[in-house]
């Protein structure tokens, strides 16, 4: 008998709110946030107790020479040295890394844009992202069967933005801002600057190894050019404590290689999967998959 | 990184919630944000707990608490759940006589908005009033502390580690309330149900 599910089960009669439910409540809070004005104040960081890098362990990884032409994502059959089933996370990785060098490699220019098609759960989302982040983008979603919506991303021109007030940018009005670069120049092309790189722009604990693993998943769904994306990929064969899984699907259903992160928690394993064959990124197992990522010219443009 | 949704200017839908909400302290409506990440499970923990009409309005109370006290906020942790799940206990155990109200009503009845198709043949055997009398009965009897750590791993699949956080009170205290109040469950459920839920689930 298990107690658990049980109250689990009666716990899955309450569904979740849908917008319509929520809009009384959001419109509550947005009465309040819009009244609100603007605090110049810090928050707290943690202190850095425990300094110890998930990264830490990174030697500097060879990189060859890449190609220059059209982008895509999905590198060619990379006949890996190693067969994926029953390959380690760290050869596993090695070979995304390999296979990654062999992609078209493309320096988007400050006046283009990252598109990126994915899938969160059942939402699908496009995306057009200025490289600069001075350029309007649009953010595009769809959820399973329901109408899609679409969202402008105004441009931060000479430290002013449109002002978007829900779908609409209001005419003539604009705001201060910071430019959003929808593409990181500044990556590292090198294993271990990548691993100091990953340490630094961190988004969980020093030590959590599972936190690392979103980082990676962060960095690995956005746009990279080849040598940063192998490097990417070696950092994260360098982690301790990875295993590779096979026959995982990510989010859109594919099947792939996956590399699990462990976590301390009882659950919220981040598990990244890799293509197979191409050791192309595929997505998150089970809940997000990258469809799509190109650096096109114009929002719209899907490659 | 799962969640993704966006505000103006920069592509928030980007951001951890840590960032989105370490920005919201200079640019207060894209805290709108969060509330669009986490207030439909925020939502449905406080609808659980207390029932439909007090949780429509205790979602806004949860969410203008966390804006009141988004500098306060340590972003060292990237998810803000386990910090919207605390708040949210918190409003909870504001309204005991609502939330043990709830429990009892459906210690008695399925809610009229049961979700059919996602209730599988468990969740029907489940339903059996005996299980229910006295499954949502012994929930109404539980000390507070013991209730918040065993729902909050239950019903909204928080890590032991996220139940510390949310509660403030260290993961050896989650481990030892969960234990205690598991037993006080199976002790309750044990006996003459013990055959008809290893039935149900194994049915399942």
């Amino acid at each position: 008998m298990d107690d658990l599910r049980l109250l689990q089960q009666v716990g899955q009669e309450i569904p979740l709110a849908t917008p319509d439910q929520l809009a009384p409540a959001r419109d509550r809070l947005l009465a309040v946030l819009t009244a609100t004005p603007p605090a110049p104040t810090t928050i707290r960081r943690d202190a850095r107790r425990g300094w110890r890098f998930v990264f830490g362990g990174v030697a500097a990884a060879g990189v060859a020479a890449a190609i220059v032409s059209v982008l895509v994502l999905a590198p060619d059959q990379v006949g890996g040295d190693v067969p994926a089933a029953r390959a380690e996370a760290s050869q596993v990785l090695r070979n995304a890394a390999a296979a990654a060098l062999r992609l078209p490699d493309t320096t988007p220019r400050p006046d283009q844009f990252i598109y990126t098609r994915s899938q969160q759960g059942r939402e699908l989302r496009e995306s057009w992202l200025s490289v600069d982040g001075t350029r309007n983008g649009l953010v595009r979603t769809a959820s399973g069967g329901g109408g899609g919506k679409e969202a402008v991303i105004p441009g931060c021109r000479n430290g002013r933005a449109a002002v978007v007030k829900g779908n609409n940018v209001l005419p003539g009005r604009t705001e201060p801002c910071t430019p959003a670069p929808g593409y990181r120049a500044d990556m590292p092309t090198d294993a271990a600057a990548m691993g100091a790189y990953l340490t630094e722009h961190r988004n969980g604990k020093v030590d959590s190894v599972n936190s690392a693993g979103k980082d990676v998943y962060y960095f690995a769904s956005g746009y990279l050019r080849p040598q940063s994306r192998a490097a990417l990929y070696e950092a994260a064969a360098a982690v301790p404590g990875l295993r590779a899984v096979e026959n995982v699907t990510d989010g859109a259903g594919r099947s792939g290689i996956g590399i699990a992160w462990p976590s301390t928690g009882r659950s919220g394993e981040v598990v990244l999967v890799f293509d197979p064959k191409s050791y192309a990124f595929l997505g998150v197992s089970e809940s997000s998959a990258v469809l799509a990522l190109a650096v096109v010219d114009r929002v719209g443009q899907t490659g | 990184m799962n969640r993704l949704r966006r505000v103006k200017a920069v592509d928030v839908s980007t951001l951890t919630d840590a960032a989105v909400i370490e920005r919201s302290v200079r640019d207060p409506e894209s805290f709108a944000v969060i509330f669009d990440r986490h207030a439909p499970s925020i939502h449905r923990y406080l609808r659980r707990r207390l029932g439909a009409e007090v949780a429509d309005d205790m979602v806004a109370e949860t969410f203008l608490a966390a804006f009141r006290r988004r500098e306060r906020f340590d972003t060292a942790h990237p998810d803000a759940r386990p910090w919207l799940y605390g708040i949210a206990t918190n409003v909870v155990g504001q309204h005991r006589r609502e939330e043990e109200r709830e429990y009892r009503l459906r210690q008695a009845h399925l809610p009229a908005t049961s979700e059919a198709p996602y209730a599988d043949r468990v969740a029907t055997a489940v339903t059996a009033q005996s299980l229910r009398q006295v499954l949502f009965g012994a929930l109404a009897g539980l000390s507070n502390g013991d209730r918040d750590v065993l729902l909050l791993v239950a019903w909204e699949e928080l890590t032991y580690d996220e139940v510390a956080a949310a509660l403030d009170i260290p993961v050896g205290t989650v481990r030892s309330r969960l234990n205690r109040v598991r037993r006080l469950l199976r002790a309750e459920l044990g006996g003459e149900f013990t055959g008809t839920i290893e039935e149900a689930l194994s049915n399942g």
